[in-house]
């Protein structure tokens, strides 16, 4: 069989659409050594199933191939291959979202209890004035901190151009 | 294969969870002091801040543009106030306040005054909380400011009410 | 795999070390309980407005070029004695810290100390121990030696470097 035949006999494997008998050329195609350069890559998967086929028939061999002839193989073989690795996925998101995520309780069911309202002001100016008072404390606090930091920084570096001068 | 989108759903409720609907620090981490009788509390809604805003009445002749700039921006405004164990208080806001959610500006430690510490939760450029925690020996305060937070606007407003002390 | 975790845990480790100095956060949280101290710690976004309270140019421009600063200020000089400095002068230079000046300024003892990797400056401490007063300040980031190169003296007498040198190697050893 010439290289494109088989080339094309392996794209059509792998959308699934080969017959059994298709199947077992491209086997023995690439049992039998003389592979193509463009095609080596393949190989190993090909011979896989090369080795696997020598193992003795089980005694209800019969009935189980009937069975498995419903399912295309390589399909089931993806399909276990994606089963696998969304479980290793989801579990890895979870270990994720559990790491991320460290809250000790769930905030929203927390959240969800406290009743705000009761609390609320409902009257606009006085709102007004204790948000006017609430940022004013928050200035004041932030700057006391912040200038008592640069002062220091003042005071060293100052130091030194006294000494200069 | 039921079971693996069951457990991405999980991990993906984990993540949900988290992100809460009222996604402020008292909530999350005092919601149980709000109905305490040793609990001064306020609140300012978003309905309130958006009133104010359609308002804008000089409530008062000092209510400069700097304020009214910073005002517009906020959502929400919590506070609770304590007298009663206001030290322990302090101690643990300042332990459970993670700091993987919320990151640190200042920190300031002096005996004869407050202690307090200043926090932000950041979503990339945008604050979506400023968190201000003050702890003296008879007063713990604990104030939260929810919106879109502009620093550089919070810093004009400093000033301002700098310039007018 | 389990063991290029361990080395993975053990190279983040020694990172996150080299950031802080253990017998300087020792210092810092020994002396925050004293009645006349003052701690101060900024970062990121913060270290910005601060610096706009800073008069001096040099400390304005160090303070917008940090990712951190702490500050301890005790208003009693006289409670952090002699021996506790000269300790922790010992320990830093133990941990990687380099005398970079020192100044005798009117009975004020300063002392400017860093400490580098693969050229870039990471940590700066500046003392200042007096008879009334007492400061710490601890600077981390990544600096450049031209960064520092602004604190420029002139000092007749005491020992002293007339300008920081741009190189690290020209850093005189004492």
């Amino acid at each position: 069989m010439n290289t494109i035949a088989i080339k094309q006999l392996v794209d059509k494997y792998f959308e699934g659409e080969t017959s059994l008998v298709e199947e077992q050329q491209l086997r023995a195609y690439f049992k039998e050594g003389a592979v193509a350069e463009e095609l080596q890559e393949y190989q190993p998967l090909f011979q896989y199933f090369a080795t696997a086929k020598r193992e003795e028939l089980p005694s209800d061999f019969d009935e189980r191939i009937v069975i498995e002839l419903q399912r295309p193989a390589k399909r089931r073989f993806m399909r276990r291959m994606v089963q696998m690795s969304s479980v290793a996925a989801s579990v890895m998101l979870m270990v994720a979202a559990y790491f991320w995520y460290p809250t000790t309780e769930l905030p929203s069911t927390v959240s969800n209890q406290i009743n705000w309202e009761q609390y609320e002001i409902t009257d606009e100016e006085e709102a007004y004035k204790e948000t006017k008072a609430a940022l004013k404390l928050l200035s004041r606090n932030l700057n006391r901190g912040a200038k008592k930091a640069a002062k220091s920084m003042d005071k060293i570096t100052k130091k030194k151009r006294r000494i200069e001068n | 294969m039921r079971i693996v989108s069951f457990l991405m759903l999980l991990g993906f409720l984990c993540l949900a969870g988290s992100t809460q609907a009222q996604a402020d620090a008292i909530s999350t981490y005092f919601g149980q002091y709000v109905d305490d009788e040793r609990f001064t509390v306020v609140y300012i809604s978003p309905k309130m801040f958006q009133m104010i805003d359609k308002l804008s009445i000089d409530f008062d002749e000092e209510s400069s543009e700097a304020m009214k700039d910073v005002v517009k921006d906020l959502r929400g405004l919590r506070i609770l106030v304590a007298d009663e164990g206001a030290q322990g208080l302090y101690q643990e806001a300042i332990q459970k306040i993670n700091t993987t959610e919320y990151e640190l500006l200042m920190t300031v430690r002096n005996k004869s005054e407050d202690d307090m510490q200043f926090l932000i939760k950041d979503e990339g450029d945008i604050v979506n909380e400023l968190l201000m925690i003050i702890g003296s020996e008879d007063n713990f305060v604990l104030m939260s400011f929810v919106g879109n937070i502009d620093l550089e606007k919070v810093a004009k407003l400093s000033e301002s009410f700098e310039e007018q002390d | 795999m389990k063991i290029t975790l361990i080395a993975l845990g053990m190279l983040m480790s020694i990172l996150c070390v080299q950031a802080q100095t253990p017998s300087v956060e020792r210092f810092f949280e020994k002396y925050n309980g004293y009645e006349d101290s003052f701690e101060i710690s900024l970062q990121g976004w913060m270290l910005k407005g601060a610096s706009l309270f800073a008069e001096d140019d040099v400390s304005k421009q160090l303070m917008r070029k940090i990712s951190k600063l702490r500050v301890l200020i005790m208003d009693e000089g006289s409670l952090v004695s002699k021996q506790e400095v000269g300790r922790l002068l010992k320990n830093v230079r133990g941990q990687q810290f380099e005398d970079l000046m020192e100044i005798r300024d009117e009975g004020n003892n300063i002392n400017f100390l860093i400490r580098e990797d693969n050229n870039r400056i990471t940590n700066v401490l500046m003392l200042l121990k007096g008879d009334e007063e007492f400061m710490l300040i601890s600077l981390e980031g990544l600096l450049k030696f031209e960064d520092l190169n602004r604190l420029e003296i002139n000092v007749t007498g005491g020992d002293h470097f007339k300008k920081v040198p741009k190189n690290r190697r020209d850093v005189p050893r004492a």
